[in-house]
């Protein structure tokens, strides 16, 4: 740790800078949350001042109850939790035995996940749709969940990337000492929990922030929205009621900002560990 | 390696060959196929009629598409030129060991990296809205233009509203992509570039910036590949109008095949096929260059 020293004229000037620019930086933000506690009279009054002269409650009740918030928050919880789980459990998996073991296929397999990393949604939204359409299961939550954990190309990736960089003489001598597939798997379970916190963290927030698959995959059953698509039908109703819009914006922050708060290393951590491999 | 184990693996490979054929590979294949048809995603696939290469024909003469296609480059370009050096800018700032607040200012740039973009969208679309949106109140108020601005009124402004807005939503994420990077370079050149009198521009310019490119091609290149995926913000912000004028190819594969009466999955196909394509020459050039840069960061040994 250095002394703290005085600072230059200069750096005084950028820490200034800085703090101004986070003001304007901070307002998109702050502004549906300030809003959510504004009555309606005064939201439409309010120009760009954000405190409310009056702190009003019932917007949230609003939105909670009637329009069916409380279920839209739900979904999205629902849908981000089990396509993450279900993303991180097979593709642990796949990854491991890719990184760890020679067997027939194996280049084929790698070489067909590169070739397919980046599909754009468009080009497959419609095929999707018609498979789960075939499976029976369109307008059902695990329909959705399904074609939001998509094809865990990218995620299989990084766990293998992450098993071969692991010293291979911890296998080799668990594999001395009798120990099988399921073994070392669960031997080098610790050793992984970067990995796991990366694509967790990456498989939530994409299903989290994923609009175009609901948006198209609810069409057929209101009930199973979003907060996203759901607000965004709310916005659409003839006379707009900004301050319910508010207060349902501010719910939706909520569940994300707490997984956010309990996990902010390894948010920073994950991202950060998308790039080096 | 036992025979045993070998079993295990082909296990432990099928529920992600499960999901990687049907949800990554299949789709691909359905997606060309659909564009050979005229279909309506209605029913079975052989009553519908073979058109051949009528789609691509239609789809690359439609003014429509044409336009969708140069709006998504013209987007990916623009929001790529204002969010990496913006971000790369914050990150070396965040990472000066005179900053003070650190923590106080990475949180205000992470934040709006929370919130999924399609409700970013729509708490700016109130934000800018030309009669009692809080900005153009801002600017009106206090005097810095005499009339409210419509941030959407047509393709130009609409699409630098959105490039910039999409920045402000994003940034965090590139900002932590850069202070990755930028922790790789040993702070021990920095310190003897100092002994020798170079000043913070020359530093970043001479040993950061040489430093960082195998890692800067990367963030670049996923950069670039992820805002070609624009749909949330048009689809929020303008629905592609006034008009068609703000269309993108996302959109307007949306727009053909859940829009209208009748669905045409065989145009919109059409238009996801050659999208699809431009994406996997994109790809393929960059991961070329990947690749390369890869190599050289091994010889750097950072």
């Amino acid at each position: 740790m250095k002394a703290i020293r005085r600072l230059r004229l200069r750096e005084v000037i950028v820490i200034i800078a800085m703090l101004a620019l986070s003001l304007f930086w901070l307002y998109p933000f702050l502004w549906p949350v300030f809003s959510a506690f504004k009555s309606s009279q005064e939201m439409y009054a309010a120009g760009y001042q954000l405190w409310p002269k009056e702190w009003i409650f019932d917007n949230f009740v609003r939105a909670w109850d009637s329009a069916n918030f409380s279920r839209y928050l739900l979904n999205s919880v629902v849908y981000s939790v089990v396509s993450t789980a279900l993303s991180v459990g097979v593709s642990a998996f796949a990854g491991y035995s890719l990184a760890r073991y020679r067997f027939p296929g194996h280049r084929f397999i790698e070489l067909l996940i590169l070739a397919f990393l980046f599909i754009p949604t468009a080009t497959s939204i419609l095929p999707i749709f018609d498979l789960i359409d075939q499976l029976g299961l369109l307008n059902t939550m695990p329909g959705i969940i399904l074609a939001l954990t998509g094809g865990v190309g990218f995620s299989t990736l990084l766990f293998r990337g992450f098993y071969s960089a692991l010293p291979q003489e911890l296998f080799d001598a668990a594999a001395l000492d009798g120990a099988g597939f399921v073994w070392q798997f669960r031997l080098s379970f610790p050793l992984v929990k970067p990995v796991i916190a990366t694509t967790a963290i990456l498989g939530f927030t994409s299903s989290w922030q994923e609009y175009f698959i609901p948006l198209v995959f609810t069409l057929g059953n209101p009930d199973l929205r979003t907060v996203s698509v759901g607000l965004r039908a709310f916005t659409q109703q003839f006379s707009v009621d900004l301050s319910g819009f508010a207060a349902g914006v501010t719910l939706s922050m909520l569940p994300i900002i707490a997984v956010f708060a309990f996990f902010q290393r390894y948010f920073i951590d994950g991202l950060a560990g998308a790039i080096k491999d | 390696m036992r025979r045993r184990d070998l079993g295990w693996v082909y296990l432990a490979l099928v529920p992600f060959l499960i999901l990687f054929l049907a949800f990554t590979v299949w789709p691909l294949v359905r997606t060309v196929q659909f564009s050979f048809y005229d279909y309506d995603g209605i029913g079975d696939l052989a009553d519908a009629s073979l058109v051949g290469l009528g789609n691509f024909d239609f789809v690359t003469k439609d003014a429509v598409f044409q336009l969708s296609y140069a709006n998504t480059w013209l987007f990916t370009i623009g929001q790529t030129l204002i969010k990496l050096p913006l971000s790369f800018l914050i990150a070396v700032l965040l990472l000066q060991p005179w900053l003070r607040m650190r923590g106080f200012f990475r949180m205000v740039f992470f934040l709006p990296w929370l919130m999924p973009p399609a409700i970013v969208a729509m708490v700016f679309y109130y934000l800018l809205n030309p009669n009692n949106g809080a900005i153009n109140e801002a600017l009106t108020g206090l005097h810095i233009t005499s009339e409210p601005i419509d941030f959407l009124a047509s393709a130009p402004i609409a699409f630098s509203t959105i490039a910039l807005i999409s920045t402000w939503q994003i940034m965090g994420q590139y900002v932590i992509f850069w202070m990755a990077a930028l922790q790789l370079v040993p702070q021990s050149l920095y310190e003897a570039a100092e002994v020798d009198g170079a000043n913070g521009w020359r530093r970043t310019w001479y040993i950061t910036l040489p430093l960082i490119r195998p890692m800067a091609v990367i963030i670049a290149s996923l950069g670039l590949i992820w805002s070609f995926n624009i749909f949330d913000w048009v689809q929020i912000l303008t629905s592609g109008g006034p008009g068609t004028s703000t269309f993108v190819v996302n959109y307007y594969v949306y727009d053909k095949a859940f829009a209208h009466a009748r669905a045409q999955f065989g145009t919109a196909s059409a238009a996801a096929t050659l999208f699809g394509l431009t994406v996997l020459v994109i790809y393929t050039v960059v991961g070329r260059v990947v690749s390369r840069a890869q190599a050289k960061r091994r010889e750097y040994g950072v």
